[in-house]
């Protein structure tokens, strides 16, 4: 009984990871490029949530209109980045890193003039706020189910644009050798910045899902930031399903040491920093790695 | 060719000491202590902490300029520098206090006694009386000095041997240092890691055996002491770099796999320049808290090293002098645009007010270095120095 429920509550963990760091897999795992400002793609997200729902009452249109919009904003400005900075510093990885930060603290600090420092609310349906419950033990938030279902929605999406799709081969065709690649006609750059708006995009969306049971504040981002990282790292760069199983590792390794202890969850992170610190030691590229060419840049 | 000395090689050395000899006489002379007051006390102290924070970054330029390894994690070490002479300005200062009280009471105090009160005045804040293991030092300076260098040199060194041996490198290693730092920050959250969880270490500015001494004076002491370590470091790793070691940690910068097989032991050099950066970082740290006051574990935040790390990128890393001039300048122009002192920017329709849009205006000001000038305020030197050569 104790089991099912600590895996459900494993579970939508693993889903709330896998959402925030699916973004981050195309845009780290396709360009190699670390995006700090990836969180505050998860912020404007938040927030676009909000603003649409201050302009419209209805809680579940105004939902349904957020998800889009929130992808139609941070896909913008995941492509405005990628153009006017990255594909400028595309031989310099670290520098790019810093940069992005310098991105990064810029828009957390204009979330900060424009909404103020409160937390702002952003209501789920009345829907989605109850909680199916089994019995006594076992009970689950709707809103997790509606997580989780979306994680599933996004893995199945993913799947299908890079396997069964035009855009998906030339994205796989650029991550494995951009220069054969440009010499079959694919325009890498213009791939680039498809991929690296889709993953923003895709933050974007997250965010909406996470500002659901989380409070949109201008620091939103910031708390799973380094989380997202481990994510990727910890599955293995440009695999998908890597992504899944470090989500699915993170989050049920997290459950489990809360479990233990539960009335610190301070030190429930701790360990499982140095857990994925000591495990990057054994398979330093990640569970599922790259093979090929493309493994060694 | 006879090998000139050290110093005629890098007059950059000389220029910079003899900046910080005029830099810290000057202040001198215009302090409250000892000179015309022209600088107040508080003011003394922003400029102490500050050499101290260019003492990081010198160090940050060493791992990142030099070697090449992005560390986002140098501020644990400045941190855990902080809570090692923390421990021992807290306990020792406490254990003075609790003394003179217990002096009145009718049987002195055995040695046990004093130091379960004691115990009790400092941990009492996280609803605990017992002196952890963590401070079983922190009555002997010198026993907490050497922790200083210890603590964070053993973590760099077991963080380092891990992280090299298993080719952990470029983005990698940097979120892996972040993880570090973000690891520790949130064990030293806790009530009972022995370091009183969120309220950290306090009263730091008040050095035990020195009651008499006012804090103008010592703001200016510390003040020469961070002028000191940071002109030590300075020579120091000017000297490392300057020589052969240097040129081996350059090439690994550009081509780790070479270099190695050359037949040069890659990971071990790492190791050697990851930990000894790791040591300076943490002798600034230790001077640095005391003249802040507090420390914290928010002081951890992985935010902060990806600061020092900005800095030296402003100032132009893989020049020592770049890191110095970086963290001077950003770090003072933060914290007087946050400071509220700078004045509003009325542009048409909208007033800019600095503490709100400073972060913005630095972050910006940050995407566009990296840009347009990847060697820093620095690189505009090399153009001057660059001139001249050729000119003549």
């Amino acid at each position: 009984m104790k089991g099912i429920d600590l895996g459900l509550d494993a579970l939508s963990f693993a889903s709330i990871y896998f959402l925030a760091a699916i973004g981050l897999a195309v845009t780290f795992g396709v360009m190699r490029v670390i995006n700090m400002a990836h969180g505050e793609f998860i912020m404007m997200g938040a927030y676009t949530g909000y603003v649409v729902q201050t302009l419209i009452p209805d809680r579940t249109l105004s939902l349904i209109v957020a998800l889009p919009a929130a992808f139609a904003v941070t896909f913008a400005a995941g492509v405005a980045l990628e153009r006017l900075v990255i594909r400028h510093l595309a031989k310099r990885p670290l520098e790019t890193l810093l940069a992005t930060f310098g991105v990064s603290i810029a828009l957390q600090q204009i979330a900060k003039n424009v909404f103020g420092t409160q937390a702002r609310p952003l209501t789920a349906p009345e829907w989605l706020e109850g909680a199916i419950t089994f019995n006594d033990v076992i009970s689950i938030s709707t809103i997790r189910v509606a997580i989780f279902v979306l994680a599933l929605l996004f893995l199945g999406l993913f799947l299908f644009i890079m396997k069964r799709t035009r855009l998906g081969l030339e994205v796989r065709a650029v991550t494995q050798n951009p220069g054969m690649a440009a010499s079959m006609g694919i325009n890498p750059d213009r791939i680039a910045m498809l991929s690296f708006g889709l993953g923003s995009g895709i933050a974007g969306i997250a965010g909406v899902a996470i500002g659901l049971f989380a409070k949109v504040t201008s620091e939103l981002g910031q708390d799973y930031i380094v989380q997202s990282f481990m994510t990727v790292v910890v599955g293995g760069v440009g695999n998908i399903w890597g992504t899944l199983a470090g989500a699915g590792l993170i989050g049920a390794l997290s459950k489990i040491i809360e479990s233990l202890n539960p009335s610190n969850t301070l030190a429930a992170q701790t360990f499982m920093i140095l857990f994925i610190i000591i495990f990057i030691q054994f398979r330093p590229r990640g569970i599922i790695p790259q093979k090929g060419r493309a493994a060694e840049a | 060719m006879t090998r000139k000395p050290f110093i005629l090689r890098n007059p950059s050395v000389l220029v910079m000491l003899a900046a910080l000899a005029v830099f810290t006489v000057a202040v001198t002379l215009m302090s409250q202590a000892y000179g015309s007051g022209a600088v107040p006390t508080s003011m003394v102290k922003v400029l102490g902490k500050t050499l101290c924070l260019a003492l990081a970054a010198v160090a940050m330029d060493l791992v990142w300029g030099y070697i090449g390894i992005l560390s986002l994690g140098q501020m644990a070490f400045f941190a855990l520098g902080g809570y090692m002479i923390g421990q021992w300005l807290m306990y020792a200062r406490t254990e003075a206090i609790v003394a003179t009280s217990l002096a009145q009471a009718p049987i002195p105090p055995t040695p046990l006694e004093l130091q379960e009160a004691t115990a009790s005045q400092i941990f009492g804040v996280v609803g605990s009386s017992d002196l952890p293991m963590v401070w079983s030092f922190a009555h002997s300076l010198p026993l907490q000095l050497l922790l200083v260098v210890a603590v964070p040199g053993l973590l760099a060194l077991l963080f380092g041997w891990l992280a090299f041996r298993s080719r952990v490198n470029g983005v990698y290693l940097s979120i892996l240092t972040q993880a570090m730092t973000l690891a520790l920050a949130l064990w030293l959250f806790q009530n009972d890691s022995g370091f009183r969880g969120n309220n950290g270490l306090s009263g730091l500015q008040n050095i035990p055996g020195l009651d008499g001494v006012s804090q103008a004076r010592l703001s200016i002491w510390f003040l020469w002491a961070s002028a000191a370590a940071l002109g030590l470091g300075y020579v120091l790793i000017a000297w490392l770099v300057g020589g052969k070691f240097g040129s081996v940690i350059r090439a690994i910068r550009d081509d780790e796999t070479r270099v190695r097989f050359l037949g040069y032991p890659v990971e071990g050099f790492k190791l050697v320049v990851f930990t000894l950066a790791a040591m300076i970082t943490a002798v600034a740290g230790a001077l640095y808290y005391p003249q802040a006051g507090i420390i914290n574990p928010a002081e951890l935040a992985p935010i902060a090293s990806i600061y020092l790390a900005v800095w030296v990128a402003i100032g132009g890393r893989g020049r020592l002098y770049g890191a110095v001039i970086g963290a001077v300048a950003v770090s003072l122009l933060s914290s007087w645009f946050t400071g509220g002192r700078a004045p509003d920017l009325a542009l048409p329709g909208y007033v800019v007010k600095w503490v709100d849009w400073w972060q913005v205006a630095l972050g910006l000001s940050f995407v566009l270095v990296t840009l347009f000038a990847p060697r820093g305020i620095a690189g505009f030197f090399d153009l001057f120095t660059r001139r001249r050569e050729s000119g003549s």
